[in-house]
């Protein structure tokens, strides 16, 4: 393990001439475990301060590491190849990643630069789509990817080369077909391994890793916790940071094409294969600014016309703050590095999917060298879709009962009965809406009852609310009927 | 904080994707326009100082901006409560951004739970009209006629590029955030003498079972 010495005792030049030797002998250490292709060597360099130290050898240590931890059989890459050359069908969000891509690397200045740059995204991008054309296109996706091509294209040394000063209509005209091959699987395991959660036609994955992060706070701050009630608003605060692994707010420099931030980020979820790692910094992030959010609380509790509003502002405006802010940063992640999570039993307490990135491939519990076939990840992300599906129904039944109970209430006022009457029927109306939002699945019969095998009480007390809904449900609409 | 805050006035932009929902609201809270935004991922806001009228009155108006994506407006939704005024955008070159602004409003009104739907302000846009008539593919007849199907709502063809009537449609916006404001304010009080509030919890807080 190379550590990294206390750095407050030294002036600020020190610091930088010091970072820069570390660097070096980092980078020398890299190329050691490279040349002896040691994966777990190679894990644990990445796992520490400066991560993967510099784009010369990021890119190889992406793909060792990445190769190893998904495996694509020589008949899969055949059959992939087939059907890409095969395709002509348009995926379904390539008009959206147009209108994304045309917004990409804002910060390169050069036109012609850019555009080319953007060439290869959309390429890229659209290449992923039509090869997997039952993974949705996110918006937030070609941010990821963007970062991906910077680090694989060493883009440092592009302005001494020619070639990019030209319009491109081929990516070949600027990689090697061999860059392009290697690029493209490290987009695509990437995207397989640690984004797939993010890629159905809905956010109901992509909220349930975000309500990790309350719990995570919870844990290290009960009082900013309770203060800010954060069990009781979704954590919207975080969506761009997360869809995103924080590339939305952290740039990639212009000429330079540099954010060793950034790629640090990336390279720790591939070193430590843990998803949960773009939580675990935000959770930090926020820990870290309780004072100034504590004083932001105070002085905007009468800007916000509710209490979401005002958390969920002062949370991002704060986090947005800070990520500019290297020091911040460095204090996070060096946090971060301390508090990788492995123990998964914050997930016990969630609504994440089994077959969500947090429980497999991206959970941070699997050693270096244990890998997945693509067969398996793939067939999770068929698990996940279907999911997803039955997700939707259950929210629109959910909505269309919400409205039914509002207009029973609302005819059980109109029907001047009684107090006791229309406090019983109110009361049982509860019970009902309590019964549904604890089963709020009881359409789907065969996986519900799997769960409960060998459970007798929970099935029977199941079936006995089910039963008993129903009756007060029929027995409401009779006297609706009456009335 | 369940009393109505009478200085704010919240105002929510939607629109298809890439319609320029950003660039409205960046030019007219800071009077500027940039060829370079990146796309709205999730929810982002402005504010700016408005004063009403004659000068007598100032409010402040909190302008939210929303990802344009579809699987967004789960997002969405949570930020519409409490909105004072919906503002409605579609591209002039686009028609698919002109035709879905009908399904637009309808999911504001589902989800904003908004007192009187009949009466809620809303504000339709028509944006990038800076851009060659030849390209343009909406009539200003065909917005019209939208904008009065939809409930006599207010119509403006703007150009954030160009500086086109974004601070006027902004005027109309911030009249009927007030007024809308204002009845919101009236019906809390009358709100607050119902005996019998038998409103319940939504359902987000599903279990994990």
């Amino acid at each position: 393990m190379i550590t990294m010495g206390d750095e407050k005792t030294l002036g600020s030049e020190d610091v930088e001439v010091r970072s820069n030797e570390e660097r070096l002998l980092k980078q020398k250490v890299i190329k050691f475990a490279l040349q002896k292709k040691s994966t777990a060597l190679l894990a644990h360099l990445g796992r520490s301060k400066l991560g993967f130290a510099d784009n010369e050898v990021r890119p190889k240590c992406w793909s060792q590491l990445l190769n190893n931890q998904l495996k694509k059989s020589s008949e899969y890459k055949r059959q992939q190849l087939d059907i890409v050359l095969n395709s002509k069908e348009v995926h379904m969000d390539e008009h959206q990643v147009q209108l994304d891509v045309n917004r990409s690397f804002i910060t390169i200045e050069t036109p012609i630069i850019r555009n080319n740059l953007r060439f290869i995204l959309n390429y890229f991008i659209i290449k992923i789509l039509r090869l997997h054309p039952n993974l949705r296109y996110y918006q937030g996706y070609h941010d990821i990817i963007s970062v991906i091509i910077v680090v694989y294209l060493n883009m440092s040394l592009i302005n001494e080369q020619l070639k990019w000063n030209v319009p491109i209509n081929d990516v070949n005209e600027i990689m090697s077909s061999l860059t392009e091959t290697e690029l493209f699987n490290a987009i695509e395991s990437f995207t397989l391994l640690y984004l797939r959660d993010f890629m159905t036609d809905s956010l109901y994955f992509t909220i349930d890793q975000l309500n990790i992060i309350p719990k995570l706070i919870k844990d290290r701050d009960i009082f900013l916790f309770n203060k800010f009630k954060l069990d009781q608003l979704q954590p919207f605060y975080a969506t761009s940071s997360l869809l995103t692994v924080y590339s939305h707010d952290l740039k990639i420099e212009d000429k330079t094409f540099d954010n060793n931030i950034l790629f640090s980020i990336f390279d720790m979820i591939i070193s430590h294969r843990n998803m949960a790692i773009p939580l675990v910094i935000y959770s930090n992030f926020i820990v870290n600014a309780k004072e100034e959010l504590l004083k932001a609380y105070e002085s905007n509790i009468s800007n916000f016309e509710n209490q979401n509003d005002l958390i969920n502002v002062i949370i991002q405006k704060q986090t947005l703050n800070d990520i500019f802010n290297d020091k911040t940063w460095d204090d996070v992640l060096s946090l971060t590095r301390q508090n990788v999570l492995i123990n998964t039993s914050y997930l016990k307490t969630s609504n994440v999917n089994k077959y969500s990135v947090l429980y497999n491939t991206g959970s941070g519990k699997d050693q270096p060298l244990t890998n997945y076939n693509i067969k398996t990840v793939l067939n999770y992300m068929k698990n996940e879709l279907i999911i997803n599906e039955k997700r939707k129904i259950q929210i629109v039944r959910s909505k269309k009962f919400q409205l039914l109970r509002s207009n029973i209430s609302k005819s059980i006022m109109r029907m001047k009965l009684p107090m006791v009457y229309q406090i019983t029927l109110v009361v049982l109306l509860l019970l009902c809406s309590s019964y549904y939002r604890h089963f709020p699945n009881y359409s789907y019969n065969i996986d519900f009852f799997k769960q409960f095998e060998g459970n007798n009480v929970c099935h029977n007390l199941y079936i006995h609310f089910h039963r008993l809904s129903k009756d007060i449900l029929a027995s409401i609409n009779r006297l609706i009927a009456k009335t | 904080m369940s009393s109505r805050k009478k200085n704010l006035l919240k105002v929510i932009v939607l629109g298809d994707s890439g319609v320029g929902k950003t660039s409205l609201m960046h030019r007219y809270v800071n009077d500027k326009y940039s060829q370079q935004y990146k796309a709205t991922i999730g929810a982002d806001f402005l504010t700016k100082e408005v004063v009403i009228d004659d000068g007598s009155q100032a409010a402040t108006m909190q302008v939210w901006d929303t990802a344009g994506q579809e699987r967004f407006q789960s997002l969405g939704v949570a930020f519409y409560r409490g909105a004072d005024c919906c503002v409605l955008v579609y591209d002039v070159t686009n028609p698919k951004s002109f035709d879905n602004i009908k399904s637009w409003r309808d999911e504001f009104l589902i989800h904003a739970n908004v007192s009187s739907p009949e009466t809620f302000p809303f504000v339709i846009l028509g944006n990038k009209i800076d851009i060659e008539d030849s390209k343009q593919k909406i009539s200003a007849k065909q917005g019209q006629e939208m904008a009065k199907e939809l409930g006599n709502i207010p119509l403006f063809l703007t150009s954030a590029k160009d500086s086109i009537n974004v601070d006027v449609a902004f005027e109309e916006i911030t009249r009927g955030a007030l007024q809308q404001n204002q009845n919101d304010a009236d019906a809390f009080k009358d709100d607050f003498n119902d005996a019998i509030n038998i409103q319940l919890d939504d359902e987000s807080s599903s279990c994990a079972c």
